[in-house]
């Protein structure tokens, strides 16, 4: 048997490794480091794809969020707007009544008074007439003397004009 | 009575050789040391330490393996017998 | 040793060889070493294809899972070390640590270590060396690369070739060495324990070279096998990657 020495350098021992060295390395690179680094690239672009779809359905998401969100803000807006109208209208309805019902009672107030007025002008009037006569008969009692009636009424009522007036006014 | 003499000298100077585990010996001691402090100083990163600290040490070593290599030629492979 | 007694087991005397030669091919020694290699290599080579053998995106077996686990590993080791320019060199540092480790590791087979014939692990170191001077010129160009010598000045173009020859040399001898003095230990010990058992007069069957050496050749073969591997991938990875740097740590 033959044996090379201890620290040999031998060229076909070198030139074989370097070899064997290469075929290691082309299995290794090939068959490891191909497949497993072509799995894990599969297997990421899985990864990034589910994440790209997580990712738009995450804005579809929020697009849908704001536009609820637009939503329920211009329905607040409205149903302000529509409260307030109805606030409004019921103010003016409210307002209206009471302007209709003050007009119709100044109107009510008004009439009263003018019946009032008119009733006191009559009675007045009545009154004066009554008084009238009365004075006229008295007068004739008093006087039992044939007078111009005519004269005489138009001076009792003209001395009842200006006095029997103020008595009624401060009455 | 040459041989011998080859031989003897060989055998004493792979001893010779072989103090230069010496410096290797020292350098790699101290620097574990320091690679323990290193690690008592801060454990959470002792995985680095000790992984900086086996190169490290793998370098220092050479030199005293160069004198063992140096030492097993003389011991084992003695190219002076062949000159005889 | 100078006894004559019939049949022995175990180390009669302390031999320390180089490799075996197995046979010639036209005049090139193929050893123990290289046929060793090829063992390894067929190893390695069984392991891949079984770990790879129908593999599943979704579902991914143990074996898979192996495999990832170690081809994530080395890809983020090469990452973190020579920068994501240098991927390419992940499949390499692989090669290298795999048939390192199992070529140490077959010494507790009791078969003679790959990687303790020096022209393996010179084999290796050269490689690297000129993977260092491949990316040194990819990344200076051709004239960068030769006036990087005379850098930074003319007088120590010299020493800087030197210590660009240093590199391989050193590291092929150290890991070299360390796998060696496990080979010259080990063959002492066996001679030590086979002297021990002949002294008490177990000299047809060694009993103590039975199950001690196995307790050392855990620190020699595995711990060392395992660092030198570890190591040259390293050193291989770091020298690689500091002569071809990244773009933002180029400049």
């Amino acid at each position: 048997m033959e044996f090379l020495s201890f620290l040999s350098i031998d060229y076909g021992t070198i030139i074989l490794v370097l070899i064997n060295t290469l075929i290691l390395f082309l299995v290794i690179k090939h068959f490891l480091f191909g497949r497993v680094n072509a799995i894990i690239e599969a297997r990421q672009a899985d990864v990034s794809k589910t994440y790209e779809e997580a990712d738009k359905s995450m804005t579809h998401a929020k697009e849908l969020e704001a536009n609820y969100n637009e939503l329920l803000a211009s329905a607040k807006d409205e149903s302000a707007e529509i409260v307030k109208k109805a606030t409004k209208k019921a103010q003016d309805r409210s307002d209206e009544i009471i302007s209709n019902a003050k007009e119709e009672a100044s109107g009510i107030i008004s009439r009263a008074n003018e019946d009032i007025e008119r009733e006191k002008q009559r009675a007045m009037s009545e009154m004066k007439n009554e008084i009238s006569g009365i004075a006229m008969m008295m007068a004739e009692k008093i006087i039992k003397k044939e007078i111009n009636q005519k004269d005489h009424e138009a001076l009792i009522n003209d001395f009842i004009e200006n006095v029997g007036d103020e008595v009624w006014q401060q009455k | 009575m040459e041989k011998a003499i080859v031989l003897a000298a060989s055998a004493i100077g792979a001893g010779l050789a072989a103090i230069a585990g010496i410096g290797p010996g020292i350098g790699e001691g101290y620097a574990v040391g320091k690679a323990c402090e290193a690690i008592g100083r801060q454990p959470e990163s002792s995985g680095a330490v000790t992984r900086t600290m086996f190169i490290g040490c793998a370098v220092a070593e050479s030199t005293g393996i160069y004198g063992l290599v140096i030492a097993l030629i003389l011991l084992f492979a003695n190219p002076f017998i062949g000159k005889l | 040793m100078g006894s004559n007694s019939g049949f022995k087991l175990g180390a009669e005397e302390v031999v320390v060889n180089g490799p075996k030669v197995a046979f010639k091919v036209f005049g090139f020694n193929v050893t123990e070493t290289v046929i060793l290699s090829w063992v390894v290599m067929a190893v390695i080579i069984g392991l891949v294809l079984f770990m790879t053998h129908n593999m599943s995106k979704d579902h991914p077996s143990k074996k898979q899972i192996v495999a990832e686990w170690i081809v994530e590993t080395v890809n983020g080791m090469v990452r973190d070390s020579m920068g994501s320019r240098n991927l390419v060199y992940a499949p390499y540092m692989a090669t290298i640590f795999s048939f390192s480790i199992c070529g140490s590791l077959i010494s507790v087979l009791g078969l003679r270590p790959v990687t303790g014939d020096f022209s393996v692990t010179l084999t290796w170191a050269l490689m690297t060396f000129f993977m260092i001077q491949y990316a040194k010129i990819k990344n200076d160009g051709v004239l960068g690369y030769i006036v990087g010598f005379s850098k930074p000045i003319a007088l120590l173009t010299p020493i800087n070739i030197i210590s660009e020859l240093a590199t391989p040399v050193s590291m092929s001898i150290r890991h070299f060495g360390n796998v060696a003095s496990g080979i010259v230990i080990t063959q002492l010990l066996y001679y030590a324990l086979t002297s021990l058992s002949h002294g008490l007069g177990m000299s047809t069957f060694p009993v103590f070279t039975i199950g001690i050496p196995a307790v050392l050749s855990v620190y020699f073969d595995l711990f060392t096998g395992f660092m030198q591997a570890f190591i040259f991938t390293m050193l291989t990875m770091a020298n690689v990657g500091s002569a071809y740097p990244d773009e933002e740590e180029a400049h």
